[in-house]
């Protein structure tokens, strides 16, 4: 049997779209993630789903599905309360956002790091996998002391992370690369550069507004000067650097 | 006799018309399949961006590599997962691509991997650049050699990716960067291999294929048993050579009945539809091609 250019073309353009088409009836063919992480196969914690397995394509929602960490507490920790619909945020788009710097990186291993601190799973980060300071105070209530210390040491600011891009690139600065309280600076930057809520709140002597609230706006509807507490708040965001 | 020369000239024309004619079916399908993966990026970028064309899939590039499948073999007998990034669509294709090249030899990767169309196309601008030196400015010493390192590639990517878990060479891969320079998944060093292999490609047929490709390794080792090979005829062959000229791998086509050596890609351009002037004396086919003419005339 002699085949020639003209059989080829067919043959494999059919071979293809039965194979991808028959695999698609069987609904064998996936592209992307099931959403469904692998699970420890021994020791305590074997058939409990394992962090390690968290990948960037996963949104914080499949995290809270699969792990019961909700979405709030991932959205504080990595300083993303203000996107629109925080579950659908995906991991991967940590690196987008804040990317490597010399000391480490916030990315989608800084998710399973957390998810594993906050569900007290055993997970061993990369070296240089970096928490966001407001990580901190989601955690605080989960962890001793000595694993807190352990966190804090492997923790920066967004500031600090925007910072070491802008030196990277010398590109222009955003507004959340550098800590300076301004009048559209909202309470979830405070938060994300380090300022604690106890120190906000200790400031204003309210509680705290919500994340995506700017500080002027609350303080104006509380019939509060935002310029008797500006500089409060800048000295307590230049401390928290 | 000036009749005999133009009738010689005719019928030469009609034979080159012919040829190309053949030739424009093998880059119909190859820019069917390059555009079709380019808009498959494309369009995982839209996705990300909430602005997805509609149908057409958004998969990712690792999703839909068939040496994803590869690369994933061991973790799935060991653990019945895949590497991160890769999905059953990537199995599914290693497949697919493995029953046609035990028919039809590397098809794959002389009509359809994208990697190895774009190498191609720049290689017939280095054509007209370079003319006759083009694809034969390494010695041939060298390059055979040379060609053995795409097996080393293949070994330790396979070997890595079975260690660790996770695709740990996408960082230079060319053929993602490719499909991905305008994204801020791509890095850098993905990027300087691309751009080395396309300029290379100027100077040498497929150079990523020839020495680096580990894809085309493991698929090569099929031109050993392949069902359909390039045979030719050595009762009918003239010896010009013009089979050897012709390939884009530099295989001795010439020098034997049957192609098995581990790089020919079945591009056909060796054969008598194309390079070879005698008709039935270089084909893609399954029985010798001197039984056929044995048959024939008995």
């Amino acid at each position: 049997m002699t085949l020639r250019s003209r059989h080829i073309a067919p043959i494999v353009l059919v071979v293809f779209i039965l194979g991808i088409g028959g695999t698609i009836f069987l609904g064998l063919w996936q592209t992307t993630s099931s959403k469904v992480p692998a699970t420890y196969a021994e020791g305590e914690f074997a058939g409990e789903y394992n962090p390690a397995d968290i990948r960037g394509s996963y949104s914080f929602g499949d995290i809270e599905e699969a792990f019961a960490v909700p979405v709030a507490a991932l959205a504080k920790a990595f300083a993303v309360e203000d996107t629109e619909n925080p579950a659908d945020f995906l991991c991967k788009s940590l690196e987008d956002l804040y990317g490597a710097t010399e000391n480490g990186e916030v990315g989608t291993d800084s998710v399973r790091w957390f998810v594993a601190l906050y569900a007290g799973l055993p997970y061993s980060p990369e070296e240089d996998t970096l928490l966001l300071s407001p990580s901190i105070s989601v955690l605080r209530e989960r962890l001793s002391e000595a694993q807190l210390e352990t966190v804090r040491a492997k923790t920066v600011t967004v500031s600090t992370l925007g910072a070491s891009a802008a030196a990277e690139s010398s590109d222009t600065q955003t507004e959340t690369e550098i800590a300076e309280v301004k009048g559209k600076t909202t309470f979830g930057e405070l938060l994300s550069w380090g300022v604690s809520k106890e120190t906000i709140e200790q400031i204003l002597g309210l509680p705290i507004g919500k994340a995506g609230d700017t500080v002027r706006d609350y303080c104006i509807e509380n019939g509060i000067e935002f310029s008797t507490v500006k500089d409060a708040l800048q000295a307590a965001a230049d401390q928290a650097q | 006799m000036a009749k005999k020369s133009t009738v010689e000239a005719d019928g030469s024309k009609s034979r080159k018309t012919k040829a190309r004619r053949v030739a424009n079916i093998r880059l119909a399908v190859q820019i069917f399949f390059f555009a079709l993966i380019a808009l498959i990026a494309v369009n995982h970028t839209l996705e990300e961006a909430g602005k997805a064309i509609p149908i057409l899939s958004s998969a990712s590039l690792h999703a839909i590599c068939p040496f994803g499948g590869v690369v994933s073999v061991y973790q799935f007998i060991t653990a019945g997962t895949f590497v991160r990034k890769i999905h059953s669509a990537a199995f599914i294709l290693m497949w697919i691509v493995f029953v046609l090249t035990l028919f039809l030899g590397p098809v794959f990767c002389g009509w359809v991997c994208p990697f190895g169309s774009i190498q191609e196309w720049f290689g017939k601008l280095g054509r007209k650049i370079f003319k006759r030196r083009f694809n034969r400015l390494i010695p041939y010493k060298v390059d055979r050699i040379l060609r053995y390192l795409r097996y080393v590639v293949l070994g330790m990517i396979v070997y890595m990716t079975a260690a660790t878990g996770t695709l740990m060479f996408a960082n230079i891969d060319p053929y993602f960067a490719l499909f991905n320079f305008w994204t801020t998944e791509v890095a850098i060093g993905g990027v300087i291999i691309l751009i080395a292999v396309l300029l290379l490609s100027l100077l040498v047929e497929r150079p990523f294929c020839k020495y680096a490709c580990p894809y085309g390794a493991l698929l090569g080792v099929f031109n050993l048993f392949r069902i359909f090979k390039v045979r030719r005829n050595r009762s009918t062959c003239i010896d010009c050579k013009a089979c050897d000229r012709s390939c884009p791998m530099n295989i001795p086509v010439s020098t034997g009945g049957a192609v098995r050596h581990h790089q020919c890609i079945t591009c056909l351009k060796c054969t008598s539809e194309q390079a070879c002037p005698v008709e039935k004396t270089v084909e893609l086919t399954t029985i010798r091609l001197e039984k056929i003419q044995q048959e024939v005339a008995s």
